[in-house]
């Protein structure tokens, strides 16, 4: 059996070496070696987006990665965010509360992917607002791969729109 | 191997320990003992989330966001794939992995395995198959019946039937040898070639009724005042026999069926319109595939499972029945389940299959812990929603004045390899293929057939989204044919309070068609669809704009609907309610906290959802028999025992939580103010006689009755306590399409309650007050069905382009009774799911049914096509809902209905498009383009 050693910086904590399959996924990577179940499971194949995190680079900017197509090997010596790095001191991120104040999960198995995903939109944002008539685009086109089977992703939507008007910094006229 | 997560803020921590409650014993004596699986004592204290405050907002109106809000959106530990052995209180830590080889092939003799693909360091620890079942006599019975597993020799019996169970030591060497048997082709080794397996139908019926003198007289003859009729034998193993119809009542059906057809072919009963209609086979796509944990305690005869269900209860008792003649080392005395959240169901974990392959792999893993996590091609091979053939002849209708005289229908449902659900969704949309409309003579036939495809059940929508769909489209042919305006003709023809339904029952509830085609009517996304079409189609001269309306009624519950509901207050007046169902996402454990309010006032503290958990065993509750083909006689006997009750608690299923589930907590609420509450009240007022019961009123939270002091609940709770009053309430609920009722002495007062049994906790005690008298819905209840109904519409705007035939969905509005809404976001929540899982369903979602299907196991979202965000007019959704007749209606189920109507709306859109009826699903752009 091959295996690969890694070690990964997780929501701000550095774990590993790790001694893992070369060929594990980085989601039972989380979920089997470190405990960290927020990280969800969906399709296998990098399409539905329920895993996605974030992965923070070394030049203060951020993408989002599939956790089920990546390899845990592909994430050595990077640093990684999960769903449950958000909520700091018992508040939940802005996000975070956007989603639950809007009624916008019912299952909530595909939420993390969604909670990692606004994140980081409303993290570029702060960078590069957006336009307020390129809002709903620019929106769509972040969250756009993202499946629910719940919601009809009517309130994940209207809940990261209301987000990002409510702060001037984030859009532009 | 510790958790860092979360602790979970829904549902509240209750004290962990080992509670449970025999639900009864199996016939191998196997105790079987369900305990919820919530917040977790291996949670880390520092890593716990504080609670979440005022989730209720002002506690009395709506709440400000779910019960389980905070919980899910931190990913705390909730589902059953979240958990490994070492989260498991007691268990060993380590988990052992397992994973099911299935069949590719059912149509050629099994003749083994070959693992040698695998290096010896990753051979499975252990290899399970049918021979190991048969010399352990371990096998499916009661309601699963196939085959757990093919055995050598045998031709499989539907694609995806495993032939074997494979146990890993460890996840490294699972996670290698899973990839390369993924990826490997010849691991099973099939023989000859055989043919499918063949085996007769699942079940069929036929629903014959000639109506009395107006659409609320007697019936001359009906399913509901005659009886249900079943064929005496089927023609060439899948065809019912009808004219050997025997005894009587089948032979009446036949005579009566065979004149309402020939009126329609000989002209008698009007204009004839026919369709022929074709659903197609679609997968739940839940988000979380299926997963459950097993531990074998072979120390104490002990099988402990955690599953993610919607059936706790009966699928620990399918285990307990597999296992019932099990030999050691096999044999167990106690069956233990635990049960987690589950992301997403919609039907598909009702009564699954896998749990009987995680009991497998925990008794056969030597004592070791053990996981049984599907990935999604196993998943979507596991079990999908049926194709349906819908040949109609519906309605003959007069000319002159567009109502409907005469309908006949021919169902036919391909279930699949495996019973499931198949016959019960195939009457479903028998009961239900009229849609919203009352038809005076009506004959529908249904057939459930047995097929060598992947194993089919049930679904969101429960066969009235497919026979609903067809009626509605061809209700929109009949209009034009008439040259009428849908909703006219819809209005002409639909079904109002006090008519009967297609079997002869009159629904219980209101029906507010008329309201409902108002709104629709109204909505300016049909008024305005002339100017909407002409503007859009100036603007896009390549696109054709088409507007579609449908409707829909559909049944909420089953016939056999149990509910258990404790509520309670500390002496600090923290309120909590417990309700005997699950939460899948929908929203049940808000909703039951909210219905508190109905009779105390505010919302619950604390939300609970346990099963059967050890909780409700002061009520002491006993049942037997079938409540859906039980006679009066045994019921009346069985009746006498003030215990016994005919279902102890329903599966989460059939839109039943807020109709069902809250019901219970409600009746709960309702005894909890009156003999807890109002006795404190008048202790503390003093008021002798001149205050009521009926005086109470709840006033910013306080209770006041005629000018008296405002007191808290707090107060109120604390008189309680510490005058030995009554302090909880727990109650079982029952509805076989009406609700049971009982009288209760208690102190003195005499109550009449929509319940069948009761506790009342005083001084920390539970006791049973017996019931003096009981009302069960009459046995012969059962035969009507969709009693009650929820109503909904939608209009559908949609472009098509014309140079390819791409669909684009650009505006849904849907109306929808829905009684009272508990809590409205949840409502709409779930409307603007349903709008999006019946686009799916309308343009997108389609399996094959065979060989190229999902039992190929090569099928996932890269070619099952789930409708994404751009398939949906997210930002142009909207929902307005009947407001209700009284502040106090109870509220509908309407997970089912919100789904239904989008589809025929969306057909009909395409029709008016394009001028071109489809009767397939779903439409795709090549249909469109091979149309033009």
């Amino acid at each position: 059996m091959e295996t690969v050693q890694i070690s990964v910086t997780v929501n701000g904590r550095q774990t590993g070496h790790h001694t893992i399959p070369a060929g594990l996924a980085m989601v039972d990577f989380l979920h089997d070696y470190l405990g960290l179940t927020g990280t969800k499971f969906g399709c296998g194949i990098g399409v539905c987006h329920a895993c996605v995190v974030i992965v923070d680079e070394i030049d203060g900017t951020s993408r989002s990665m599939r956790t089920c197509i990546n390899g845990a090997a592909v994430f050595d010596g990077k640093r990684v965010r999960t769903v449950e790095a958000h909520a700091k001191d018992g508040r939940l991120s802005d996000v975070q509360q956007a989603f639950v104040d809007h009624f916008a999960f019912q299952c909530g198995y595909c939420t993390p992917g969604f909670v990692n995903e606004a994140t980081r939109l409303l993290e570029d944002l702060a960078r590069n607002p957006v336009s307020k008539d390129g809002l709903e685009d620019r929106i769509e086109a972040s969250l756009g791969e993202h499946l629910c089977r719940c919601t009809g992703y009517v309130r994940y939507y209207e809940a990261v729109r209301d987000l990002i008007r409510a702060n001037p910094k984030l859009t532009k006229s | 191997m510790k958790a860092m997560h979360f602790r979970s803020q829904a549902p509240p921590p209750v004290n962990w320990s080992r509670r449970r409650f025999l639900i009864g014993s199996s016939a191998a004596g196997i105790t079987l003992a369900l305990v919820p699986l919530v917040a977790h004592a291996a949670f880390e204290k520092d890593e716990t989330m504080p609670a979440a405050p005022g989730w209720s907002g002002n506690g009395v109106g709506p709440p400000r966001y779910r019960i389980d809000g905070y919980a899910k959106a931190t990913g705390a530990k909730l589902y059953a794939r979240d958990f490994r052995a070492a989260d498991m209180a007691g268990w060993p830590d380590e988990t052992d992995h397992a994973m099911l080889l299935l069949a590719s092939d059912a149509t050629h003799r099994f003749v083994g395995m070959d693992l040698a693909i695998l290096a010896n360091d990753l051979q499975p620890d252990k290899v399970v198959t049918a021979e190991d079942l048969k010399a352990s006599r371990i096998r499916a019975k009661g309601y699963f019946t196939e085959d757990l597993m093919c055995p050598k020799g045998k031709t499989p019996d539907y694609l995806g039937q495993p032939v074997a169970l494979l146990i890993f030591r460890g996840l490294e060497k699972f996670v290698t040898a899973r990839q390369i048997l993924r990826g490997a082709n010849g691991v099973i080794v099939f023989g000859e070639e055989t043919g499918a397996v063949a085996k007769p139908p699942y079940g069929a019926n036929r629903f014959t009724r000639i109506g009395g003198s107006d659409p609320s007289a007697p019936d001359v003859y009906s399913p509901a005042r005659d009886g249900w009729v079943v064929p005496p034998r089927f023609r060439r193993g899948q065809y019912p026999s009808w004219p050997e119809a025997d005894p009587a009542a089948t032979r009446r059906a036949e005579a009566y069926g065979r004149d309402i057809r020939a009126t329609l072919d000989n002209g008698r009963a009007g204009r004839v319109l026919k369709q022929h209609f074709q659903t197609q086979s679609a997968d739940h796509f839940f988000m979380e595939p299926e997963s459950g944990l097993a531990w074998h305690d072979a120390a104490n005869d002990r099988l402990s499972l955690m599953l993610g269900v919607q059936s706790p209860a009966d699928t620990l008792r399918a285990i307990a029945d597999m296992l019932s003649d099990a030999e050691s080392p096999y044999a167990i005395k106690e069956l233990e389940g635990h049960f987690a959240y589950f992301g997403g169901a919609f039907g598909g974990k009702d009564m699954p299959l896998l749990p009987n392959y995680v009991a497998l792999a925990g008794l056969f893993a030597d004592g070791r812990p053990v996981r049984l996590a599907l990935d999604r091609f196993e998943s979507i091979s596991a079990r999908h929603e049926a194709p349906r053939r819908d040949d109609r002849k519906p309605t003959g209708r007069r000319p002159e004045t567009g109502a409907f005289t005469a309908f006949v229908c021919d169902l036919s449902l391909n279930g699949g390899g495996t019973a499931n659900y198949s016959a019960s969704v195939a009457d479903a949309a028998a009961i239900s293929s009229a849609s919203m409309y009352y038809v005076p003579k009506s004959d529908v036939s249904t057939i459930a057939t047995h097929s060598h495809g992947v194993t089919a059940g049930s679904m969101r929508g429960y066969g009235g989204l497919q026979s609903i769909t067809a009626m509605e489209c061809l209700v929109d042919d009949v209009a034009a044919q008439l040259n009428m305006d849908p909703i006219e003709l819809r209005r002409k023809n639909a079904m109002r309070t006090g008519y009967r339904n297609l079997t002869g029952a009159v629904p219980v509830v209101t029906i507010r068609s008329e309201a409902l085609l108002d709104r629709l009517e109204q909505s300016p996304l049909w008024s305005r669809r002339d100017q909407d079409r002409r503007a859009f189609q100036a603007a896009n001269p390549y696109k054709a704009y088409g507007v579609g309306v449908a409707c829909a009624m559909f049944k909420y519950g089953t016939g056999e609907d149990g509910a258990l509901a404790a509520v309670s207050f500390s002496a600090d007046g923290r309120i909590e309610v417990a309700a005997s169902t699950v939460e899948m996402g929908t929203g049940t454990s808000t909703a039951v906290a909210v219905r508190v309010a109905d009779h105390l006032g505010r919302h619950a503290d604390q939300a609970i959802l346990d099963s059967t958990g050890l909780r409700w065993e002061p009520l002491g509750l006993v049942t037997s028999g079938d409540p859906l083909k039980m006679s009066q006689q045994d019921q009346d006997a069985a009746a006498a025992n003030p215990r016994w009750v005919p279902v102890i608690t329903s599966r989460a299923s059939a839109s039943v939580g807020a109709h069902v589930t809250t019901h219970a907590v409600a009746e709960a609420s309702y005894a909890l103010l009156r003999f807890g509450l109002w006795p404190a009240a008048r202790a503390i007022w003093q008021a002798g006689d001149t205050v009521t019961f009926a005086d109470l009123q709840w006033i910013d939270g306080k209770l006041t009755a005629k000018g008296m002091e405002p007191l808290s609940f707090v107060r109120l709770a604390e008189r309680c306590h510490a005058s030995g009053g009554t302090t909880g309430v727990m109650v079982h609920a029952f509805s076989r399409w009406q609700w049971a009722g009982a009288e209760f002495a208690v102190e003195g007062d005499t109550w009449n309650g929509a319940i069948d049994a009761l506790a009342l906790r005083r001084g920390g005690d539970w006791r049973v007050q017996d019931r003096r008298k009981v009302s069960f819905p009459p046995a012969s209840t059962e035969r009507l069905s969709e009693t009650y109904a929820a109503t909904s519409g939608a209009i559908v705007a949609l472009s098509i382009d014309r140079t390819n035939g791409a669909i684009k969905v650009l505006r849904v509005h849907e109306v929808l009774d829905c009684g009272r809404a508990l809590v409205p976001e949840l409502v709409s929540g779930q409307a603007q799911g349903g709008i999006a899982m019946g686009l799916g369903h309308a343009l997108t979602e389609y399996l094959p049914l065979y060989e190229d299907g999902p039992g190929n196991g090569t099928w996932n979202v890269n070619r099952y096509d789930v409708p994404r965000a751009r398939d949906v007019p997210v930002w142009d959704m909207t929902l307005e809902t009947l407001p209700p007749v009284k502040n106090d209606d109870a509220p509908r189920g309407i997970a089912e209905i919100v789904m239904i109507p989008v589809i025929p709306a969306t057909l009909n859109a395409i029709h008016d498009a394009t001028g071109k009826r489809f009767t397939r699903l779903p439409v795709t752009a090549d249909d469109i383009q091979k149309a033009q």
